[in-house]
């Protein structure tokens, strides 16, 4: 066929990826210029983080003012990659020494109001759920970003931070991913963190951006870090621990019956006044007075994984991740299935195995030589895996290891009556389902509702994202003991309304649970009281509480609670049978998802501030132009760089313009635009630049490591000159866990250490290194590596 | 002569500037003629006007078909391929099937209207009666004409391949030596001279005989991408393909950009008259006498404009024909759907007629709209890019085309039946399942199932397909395997299993597949993999094999071994033994198209990107390309059957006795 058969169309996904390797700290790409950051064109002036912490919820601000450094207006596309799990609170552009909010619009009406604006090229910068393509990315496109002018853009997120075996973690994205660069020259980060259970052992995860302290206690951490023209090379990131020696009950409340909430201008202009009182108590479990207790009984695990279409790309390689971390760290006395599960169900072998590293790299194997088919069947896998428990376990717990994305397509569709086969199914085997949740379209309803009903755990984390902690954090799960039926009493419970658990319906040890709720009255003196069992043991921690009439001071909990009722509506509705009339459950949802500020499955963040210009979706192709546009538009027409004009025709099935075109010989791989003409009923002609990509090799690499013979114990450096358009490095010696490549800008290349085990058998390793990059070509280039004995 | 730049040294710039200053202060403008004289007088002295040798010229009668023939030179490019010394062998039974719908200009030329299509000449009687239809077989270069001009008596011819003359019932074709010239979009007479705008050596000027770049190296010509010509108050007026408009002056071009008020740079279509009236791609402009530019109607798509005795026409790239008079629109006539949309080439005023040509025709407009003009040669094709072809057990052809789904031919090559719908209008591949009778058709939409009935089943992403660009189709045992832009499916009834790189495969985007007993040999962007069961087993790539390159477009079975067909790397040879065998390299490597090899006796057939159809002797081992007899030197599809090859291009197809190969 004539000339470049691999063509990107990009725009909506190929920029988005892009930008998302280097979007960690929120760029803006000039895209009428060029389709990357380019700070001599737009510089990071100022950059100011804000991250208070407040008992375990995190609420972080960013302002960023941009430079112009050209004498032209610039268009600019505004990328912020949100932390998994965190939602935008806030977000506004300032424009004229006005600022300009975003605001949470019923979806349907966001829609209504972005096809408006879109047409009368205003822009309108719309957050809606996250798609598959472009998890947790916040972009907003912003024009004019005037001729040597500057542009302020503020955005707030808010996340909630887990427990885990006693430490919490933080971490801000920083350090742009893959290739990327980003630097300040006025840059400050300011942390102020307040908890409840006495901290101890506050540590920074990298060193290149000491905070000041201010106070430091026993339940307080403050601190600043400022500096100028930095390079942002690590994320800001720190750790601490809960300590405690015993389990403890903190008490949290909020009540300002005055408080008025504006709903802005979508809202209808209205305001309220709250006259409930929000109270959060939460739990730090520590029954073993902080000794690990880990050394743990054998156990039976099988993992089933998902290897549907829906997981192919990203989620099946960190499906694979998961699996080896998860088999690897297996202790030789426990025993392993693993089921491949799609229409059909595979497994590795009909019983269980001995977790020997031969068997285990078995099981990789057998994983990687499976195939994909089209569609889920997650209650009738699950049925079929269960069989594999029979026979005697002794005391052996039971586990069952779910890897998917929640996404059934084949025979039982509804969720609530999956959810049922399984626990009928787990009924006689009463396994825990562990669950890890891999997508950004994960369906979090589902999961957790199999994880909840049989005492087991769930987590998830988009497909992008480093999921080495959760890892780690999901496997300290696998056999600890589960402090299961915690509840939560008041002495007067008529005055309690409506409590939640914030987070998994079950603790563990020395892990952290939370109850917020809200109460109707203020009490002077209440008593609270949380009681569980472990072991078939009660355990029950009281404290005598006051609900107060005003109190001010952890002004996040009713959003928090707010959170917790629209997730709890979403999964009813999600839960609802057919024919259910879901209606005022929805109705809720948005009413508190406008109030504070969510993104739901039925609003939208809208952030319209008096920018241009909201590109129309070309979707990946290949070499077909797709395009979507207003009802209105009557005719599309392409004009190419190497002089082919071509019209698009209308399909009406789908809604979107198409033509199929083909690039020339000459043109080589890159960057190219054509513009596209569009005429309405009205006669009116308007035009857009859109930018497609040639990508028709795949990456070329040149690996070298640090030395030529190693010892074991020792770790090898891999230095790795790749592509600038490869998106993913990894290093894997032989079967040991593979390590992700990093560019490093002081090298020029990315860098990769594979620790080598002491306990590694001298011999000739063979190491491969895969290269994928954004048109998802991939290059694979083995070197061997030779281990010498001590 | 060689080709050789033009220099202007300072001095000769101080007294060229200093003659067009005087001659603009005292008013008096230069006219063609006068740079034509200014610069025939100063040749070797003041300005060294360049001069190019016409290359060749070929000669052939056109009521005749000719006579075409192999290149025998094995290991060269084409670039000789149009000398006529090359000329031999007959084939006699050469037929080309094109389409001629995409209409570029027309003319009146001995009584007879004249259409350029996009497949070649044709000529009809004013009253619409067709009565001739001409291609490349006839001795025109190729089958694209894009413009006529007529001049000396003749009529003259732009085409994608040379300036065509036709004269008494011959055409000679004239290629200026120079890269990009052989592209003419647009044609001038201007006295003794025939200005001729190339798509992408600039301006040339002929003379019956010789090419030159004198015009289009005065100072200002800052163009080599030229869309239309015009004389225009004395003046010549250049438009370009993105650089603006260039007015003449003098002994220099004036250019008018965007920032003059031009609405954009890429100007599709001049008419002259008191003004100059330019049509760009986003809006219609009046150029004065001063060259001021004043908006004339905004924010249209123009492609083409023509102003008659009686109204001002405006025929657009969106499918319209607006119609002004007294500076108001009178009428706006619409062609075509969203669905299926036209676009308008050219309006033109011959014989006293006014003409729109558009994508899909000729019509003549009235006072009271357009009507369509002379019928269509009879059994032409849909289109002219062809994409795929394959043949049934009852003998008839199946054509895929790029954009516009598939036609079937009969066994006689008569088109006789349409398959347009939405999933099977970008085809990529065809392929008849002898088992089932059916055939199976891969496109940008899928994989589509046409049975022995004609019922349909489809397979997207939807359906378990791993991806919807399909790139080939073949069955494998009891499964039909689809090579796709993000893996391979495997299809055994409702049953669809799939793998990509992360299950072993060295590349997601595979391209071509060929089936070898139990195994399964993968082309793919990366390289070549081979599968057994669904399980890849090994991997073939540059580093470590004599492969010559990543991207592999073709795979075909030599007697065991294997051909393996590469995106610039040429064909290579991998014998059973996992030994490569040396194939003489031609020029360089040249690009196979996707899936278009085949073979009959001791030859193996390539299609190619932009070298024709290379042919490999095995018993003389050498490489031949043939693109003389074909109406495009980018072959994108083969097909043959006992005794015809089918060379499929993307300028329609030509069938070929097998016999002429060997």
């Amino acid at each position: 066929m004539n000339g470049k058969a691999v063509i990107l169309i990009t725009l909506g996904v190929l920029l988005a990826c892009s930008a998302s390797a280097v979007s960690d700290a929120g760029v803006i790409v000039p895209k009428n210029i060029k389709d990357t950051p380019d700070p001599s064109i737009l510089s990071l002036q100022r950059m100011r983080v804000d991250i208070s912490i407040d008992g375990q919820y995190a609420k972080v601000r960013v302002l960023q003012i941009f430079r112009n450094h050209i004498e032209r207006d610039i268009e600019g596309k505004y990328l912020f990659t949100l932390p998994d799990g965190s939602q935008v609170s806030d977000f506004a552009i300032w424009e004229d020494g006005v600022r300009i909010p975003g605001v949470i619009v019923e979806r349907r009406r966001a829609r209504e109001i972005y096809e408006e604006l879109t047409w009368m090229k205003i822009d309108p910068g719309l957050m809606e759920t996250a798609r598959a393509e472009t998890p947790n990315l916040f972009s907003v496109e912003i024009f004019p970003i005037p001729a040597f002018g500057t542009k302020r853009v503020e955005i707030e997120y808010t996340a909630n931070l887990e427990v885990t075996s006693l430490r919490s973690f933080f971490s801000f994205p920083l350090k742009p991913t893959i290739y990327g660069k980003q630097s300040c020259a006025d840059f400050m980060v300011r942390l102020d963190l307040n908890s409840d259970f006495p901290i101890r052992n506050f540590k920074q995860a990298g060193e290149k951006m000491p905070l000041e302290y201010g106070r430091q206690g026993a339940h307080q951490v403050s601190g600043a870090y400022a500096a100028r023209d930095i390079e942002f090379t690590e994320d800001f990131a720190f750790e601490y621990e809960i300590d405690i020696a015993e389990s403890l009950l903190s008490f949290q409340t909020y009540r300002d019956a005055k408080a008025v909430e504006d709903l802005g201008p979508f809202g209808g202009g209205k305001t309220l006044a709250d006259e409930a009182g929000y109270f959060a108590a939460s739990v730090v479990y520590n029954l073993n007075g902080g000794a690990k207790g880990r050394d743990l009984p054998p156990k039976d695990v099988v993992l089933m994984v998902d290897t549907s279409l829906s997981m192919q790309w990203d989620k099946l390689d960190k499906s694979y991740e998961a699996v080896e971390f998860f088999l690897r760290n297996l202790p030789e006395h426990d025993r392993f299935g693993l089921v491949s599960f799609n229409q059909e169900i595979d497994a590795f072998a009909p019983e269980l195995r001995t977790a020997t590293p031969d068997e285990v790299s078995a099981a990789l194997d057998f994983f990687r030589s499976g195939y994909m088919m089209g569609g889920t069947d997650i209650a009738g896998a699950v049925e079929a895996v269960l069989w594999m428990f029979n026979g005697d376990a002794g005391d052996r717990d039971r586990y069952v290891v779910l890897i998917t994305d929640g996404a059934p397509t084949l025979e039982e569709l509804n969720y609530a009556r999956i959810a049922e086969r399984v626990r009928q199914a787990n009924s006689g085997t009463r396994a825990k389902f562990m669950v890890f949740g891999i997508g950004g379209d994960v369906n979090e309803s589902l999961l957790r509702t199999l994880a909840d009903a049989s005492g087991g755990y769930y987590v998830s984390a988009s497909e992008t994202e480093d999921i080495d902690f959760k890892l780690r954090t999901f496997l300290d799960k696998l056999g600890e003991k589960v402090i299961a039926g915690i509840g939560i009493l008041f002495r007067d419970m008529e005055n309690i309304d409506r409590v939640y658990p914030a987070g998994e319906q079950r603790a563990y040890d020395r892990s952290l649970f939370s109850f917020i709720g809200r109460y109707r009255e203020p009490r002077e003196h209440e008593t609270a009281s949380v009681k569980a069992e472990v072991d078939g043991k009660r355990i029950e921690l009281e404290a005598g509480v006051a609900l107060p009439e005003k109190e001010t001071e952890h002004q996040m909990l009713p959003r928090r609670w707010a959170k917790l009722r629209v997730d709890h509506l979403l999964r009813r509705i999600d839960m609802s049978e057919e024919g259910e009339n879901v209606e005022p459950l929805i109705e809720e949802v948005i009413a508190l998802a406008k109030r504070y500020k969510f993104v739901t499955p039925y609003t939208s963040f809208l952030a319209a501030p008096r920018a241009l210009l909201r590109p129309r979706a070309i979707k990946p192709g290949d070499p077909i132009l797709r395009v979507s546009t207003h009802e209105s538009i009557t005719a599309v027409v392409a004009v190419f760089p190497f002089g082919l004009t071509k019209p698009l025709h209308y399909i009406a099935d789908e809604d979107v313009w198409e033509t199929r075109f083909l690039a020339p010989k000459w043109m080589n791989d890159g960057t190219y635009s054509c513009t596209l003409l569009l005429t309405d009923t009205d006669g009116n002609l308007y035009e857009e630049d859109k930018s497609f990509v040639i990508d028709s090799k795949p990456p070329t690499l040149k690996v070298q490591t640090d030395k030529k013979r190693f010892l074991p114990g020792e770790s090898v450096i891999v230095t790795i000159n790749a592509d600038r358009d490869t998106r993913r490095l990894l290093v894997r010696i032989g079967a040991l866990l593979p390590a992700e490549a990093r560019y490093r800008t002081e090298l020029g290349a990315s860098r990769a250490e594979v620790p080598l085990p002491p306990d590694l058998p001298a011999g000739t390793y063979t190491m491969r290194v895969t290269a994928v990059d954004f048109a998802r070509n991939t290059t694979v280039v083995e070197i061997p590596v030779e281990v010498t004995a001590r | 002569m060689k080709f050789r730049p033009v220099r202007i040294d300072s001095i000769d710039l101080l007294i060229l500037l200093a003659a067009v200053g005087t001659l603009l202060l005292v008013g008096v403008l230069l006219t063609i003629e006068d740079v034509e004289r200014f610069l025939t007088s100063n040749q070797g002295s003041d300005v060294e006007g360049e001069v190019i040798v016409t290359s060749r010229s070929t000669t052939f009668d056109l009521r005749h078909t000719r006579e075409v023939g192999w290149q025998a030179s094995p290991g060269e490019t084409d670039s000789d391929a149009r000398d006529n010394s090359y000329l031999a062998g007959e084939i006699r039974s050469a037929r080309v099937l094109v389409s001629t719908r995409d209409a570029r200009d027309i003319a009146l030329h001995d009584g007879l209207i004249y259409v350029a299509t996009d497949g070649g000449l044709l000529v009809y009687r004013p009253d619409g009666e067709l009565a001739g239809h001409y291609t490349h077989l006839n001795g025109l270069p190729c089958n694209r004409l894009a413009c006529f001009a007529p001049w000396r008596g003749s009529l003259w011819i732009g085409s994608e391949k040379g300036l065509v003359r036709l004269h008494d019932g011959a055409v000679t074709t004239y290629s200026p030596n120079i890269e990009g010239g052989d592209k003419v979009t647009a044609l001038l007479p201007a006295g003794e001279r025939l200005l001729v705008g190339t798509g992408g050596a600039g301006l040339l000027s002929f003379d019956g005989t010789e090419f030159k770049s004198d015009i289009g190296r005065l100072p200002g010509a800052d163009f080599d991408r030229i869309t239309a010509l015009a004389e225009w108050r004395g003046h010549l007026a250049v438009g370009s393909f993105e650089r603006g408009l260039f007015i003449q002056r003098g002994a220099a071009f004036v250019r008018i950009t965007p920032e003059e008020g031009l609405p954009r740079g890429r100007v599709a279509s001049l008419d002259a008259g008191e003004t100059l009236l330019v049509a760009t791609v986003t809006g219609v402009c009046v150029v004065d006498e001063r060259l001021g530019v004043t908006p004339w109607s905004r924010r249209t798509m123009a492609a083409a404009v023509l102003r008659t005795e009686g109204a001002t026409f405006v025929g657009t790239l969106d499918g319209r024909l607006e119609s002004y008079s007294g500076g108001r629109r009178r009428r706006s006539t619409v062609l075509g759907t969203r669905e299926n949309p036209v676009i308008v080439n050219r309006l033109a005023e011959v014989d006293n007629r006014s003409w729109m040509l558009t994508s899909t025709g000729v019509l003549e407009i009235k006072p009271d709209g357009v009507l369509p003009f002379g019928e269509h040669p009879q059994g032409e094709l849909s289109a002219n890019f062809i994409a795929s072809m394959v043949f049934d057990a009852a003998g008839r052809l199946w054509v895929g085309y790029f954009d516009s789904g598939i036609e079937l031919l009969s066994p006689d090559l008569v088109p006789g039946g349409r398959y347009d719908e939405e999933v099977l209008r970008t085809v990529k591949y065809l392929y008849y399942d002898d088992a089932e009778g059916a055939v199976y058709v891969g496109s940008s939409k899928g994989l589509t199932r046409i049975g022995p009935d004609g019922g349909r089943t489809n397979w997207a992403t939807q359906t378990g397909l791993i991806n919807n660009e399909v790139n080939h189709v073949q069955r494998w045992g009891e499964e039909i395997v689809a090579a796709t832009g993000g893996g391979l499916s495997f299809i055994r009834g409702r049953e669809v299993r799939s793998i990509y790189a992360f299950h072993g495969l060295v590349n997601n985007k595979v391209f071509t597949l060929l089936p070898a007993g139990d195994r399964l040999v993968a082309g793919t962007l990366g390289g070549v993999s081979i599968l057994e069961g669904h399980s890849v087993i090994a991997s073939i790539t540059p580093e470590n094999s004599r492969l010559p390159t990543h991207w592999i477009t073709a795979l075909y079975d030599v007697d065991g071994s294997l051909l393996v067909g590469t995106y610039g790397g040429g064909v290579a040879l991998r014998r059973p033994d996992g030994t490569w065998e040396e194939l003489p390299r031609s020029a360089g490597g040249f690009e196979v198209n996707p899936n278009a090899v085949t073979g009959f006796g001791d030859l193996l057939l390539a299609g190619t990107l932009d070298k024709g159809l290379a042919v490999f002797d095995k018993k003389e081992g050498l490489w031949r390309f043939w693109n003389l007899g074909l109406g495009s030197s980018n072959v994108t599809a083969l097909a043959q059957d006992e005794h015809r090859l089918f060379i499929g291009t993307d300028n329609g197809i030509v069938v070929i006795d097998k016999k002429t190969l060997l």
